[in-house]
């Protein structure tokens, strides 16, 4: 099993690292008493994810694939991100990850998504939205 | 991305330049088989003999008590299915097995191979540094036990057994013990004179020889039945011809090992303390494993907050390859199996979390402090980097 030299870079140089002091929206996925975690916090505006921050505790892959996930959708359009899968986040890290390595994708698109989950419920001050999956979903 | 510094001699050495020399000679030769009757035979099995030679007088024992097998993993398994193969053709009662958890797996799934045809096995806990308690093994075996089998030295967490205590509980109760000793071998004095093994599984690619040959040492009048047929080489216990240029090339291994290797753990104890000295200066990380009776090339780090391959993976890419602590439990099984950290750590008393924090840096005879001293720095950013990454960490760094 090795790492295509996109997942490298970005976890030697992992984009967007961190947490937003007031954010919109933030979001967890993963299994916190012993596997991989990760944690994602958005800023909206006028409809645009104009700040997206993340943080991740695991695997290589999982690292890379928050990075990546987070470098890809920042600045679009709240609905474009929200539609972005699996499979595009496959192609921003220059391929289909080493076999057994496929959880990252799902651990980091979740976390998205539900910091998007979260920043709905906000707007709307009401649970208004759950089990939202995603494009993939 | 190339590592320009190599810090993980427990999973393979490099070979030495003059083993090397010995081996490429041994390719080039006119090839013959050693049990051919001609000329050129009879000279392949003098490389043979001279090798074996050399490796027995590097443990202690008599040329012939030596075989030469395919490597570590082989040794083991023709050790413990042949020990139980043995005991069970003089005693159809003797399907007991006395194992420790902490063995490295040619031993501990050859265990659990017996085990699912019958045998019955049982498994001998570790303390928190990873040490078998003698009283305990002497507690676990019975009249109906066909072998006992405990490491010399572990091979994650480099901490080494009360192995002569060991053997001589055995010895006193008759019961044949065999020790893993791959680890061990041209880094700690392993002398059968002194330590009453029945057998012991050994390889050239842990002490800058060969991979792909490796050597079981069998005390004269212990019982072995063979796993593998065929010719009838190596006393009938392993058949099949003999890799006379790795053989060779593992003798001269052994030759170097029995004159250098008291200077080659002096130099690795050196470095090994200098690593753990600067690499448990950084808060939240510590050292596995017993702290004085432990390998002398062996660092093994517990590092809060961190993903083992995450931090081997970030070490590489800045130079400096390193191994993950906790050798993964599911390799080799199907893919999208359970993530599952290896039995040794859990032995010791250790959770998941910690287990999977863990990387081993192992040091070998050709490094130098001013490579030590780069990688403390090369760790240091990466674990900082990490634990900056890491929502487990937050505002604890």
């Amino acid at each position: 099993m090795s790492y295509r030299p996109q997942v490298i870079d970005h976890l030697v140089r992992p984009r967007n690292v961190g947490e937003l002091a007031e954010p919109d929206g933030s979001g967890e996925s993963g299994d916190a008493a012993c596997g991989d975690i990760a944690r994602f916090s958005v800023g909206v505006r006028e409809n645009v994810l104009a700040e997206v921050r993340y943080k991740v505790y695991g695997c290589a892959a999982c690292i890379a694939a928050g990075s990546a996930l987070a470098e890809l959708v920042e600045g679009e359009g709240l609905l474009e991100a929200a539609r972005r899968s699996r499979a595009d986040l496959e192609d921003a890290l220059g391929g289909p990850l080493p076999e057994g390595k496929e959880h990252a994708l799902t651990l980091v698109v979740d976390a998205l998504h539900k910091a998007f989950e979260d920043y709905w419920d906000r707007l709307a001050g009401e649970v208004l939205v759950e089990g939202y999956r995603g494009a993939d979903g | 991305m190339e590592s320009r510094v190599y810090l993980d001699h427990a999973a393979t050495t490099p070979l030495d330049g003059r083993v090397r020399d010995a081996l490429v000679s041994h390719l080039g030769e006119p090839r013959a088989n050693p049990s051919s009757l001609h000329g050129l035979g009879t000279a392949a099995r003098e490389v043979v003999e001279e090798a074996r030679e050399a490796v027995a007088r590097l443990t202690g024992a008599s040329p012939r008590e030596i075989l030469f097998t395919g490597g570590g993993t082989e040794s083991d398994a023709l050790a413990v299915l042949g020990l139980a193969r043995a005991a069970v053709a003089a005693d159809p009662a003797r399907r007991h097995l006395v194992v420790s958890a902490v063995e490295h797996s040619a031993v501990r799934k050859a265990a659990e191979h017996l085990e699912s045809t019958g045998y019955r096995v049982t498994w001998l806990g570790v303390d928190g540094h990873g040490l078998v308690d003698p009283r305990e093994l002497s507690q676990a075996l019975r009249p109906e036990t066909a072998l006992a089998a405990v490491m010399w030295a572990n091979n994650e967490v480099g901490t080494v057994q009360p192995v002569e205590e060991l053997a001589r509980v055995c010895r006193e109760q008759e019961v044949p013990f065999h020790c893993d000793a791959v680890q061990a071998v041209g880094h700690l004095p392993v002398d059968v004179t002194e330590v009453p093994v029945s057998t012991l599984a050994f390889t050239g690619h842990k002490f800058y020889g060969p991979s792909g040959v490796g050597a079981l040492y069998v005390r004269d009048g212990v019982e072995l039945a063979p796993v593998s047929f065929g010719g009838g080489q190596e006393r009938g216990l392993r058949s099949g011809t003999e890799d006379v240029a790795g053989i060779a090339a593992l003798g001269a291994a052994a030759r170097l090992a029995a004159g250098e290797r008291e200077e080659w753990a002096r130099r690795e104890r050196e470095l090994r303390d200098r690593l753990v000295r600067g690499a448990t200066a950084i808060p939240g990380v510590e050292l596995n494993g017993h702290p004085a009776e432990r390998l002398p090339n062996n660092a093994h780090l517990a590092v809060e907050g961190v993903e083992a391959e995450s931090l081997v993976l970030f070490c590489d890419a800045s130079g400096y390859a390193i191994g993950k602590g906790s050798a993964c439990a599911s390799a080799g099984e199907p893919a999208g199996g359970e993530h599952k950290a290896s039995p040794v750590l859990a032995a010791m008393g250790q959770d998941e979390r910690r287990a999977f924090s863990a990387v081993r840096v192992t040091v070998g005879k050709d490094n130098t402090p001013e490579e030590i001293d780069g990688f403390l720095e090369a760790f240091s950013g990466a674990v900082a980097q990490l634990r900056e990454l890491s929502p487990l960490y937050a505002g604890r760094g």
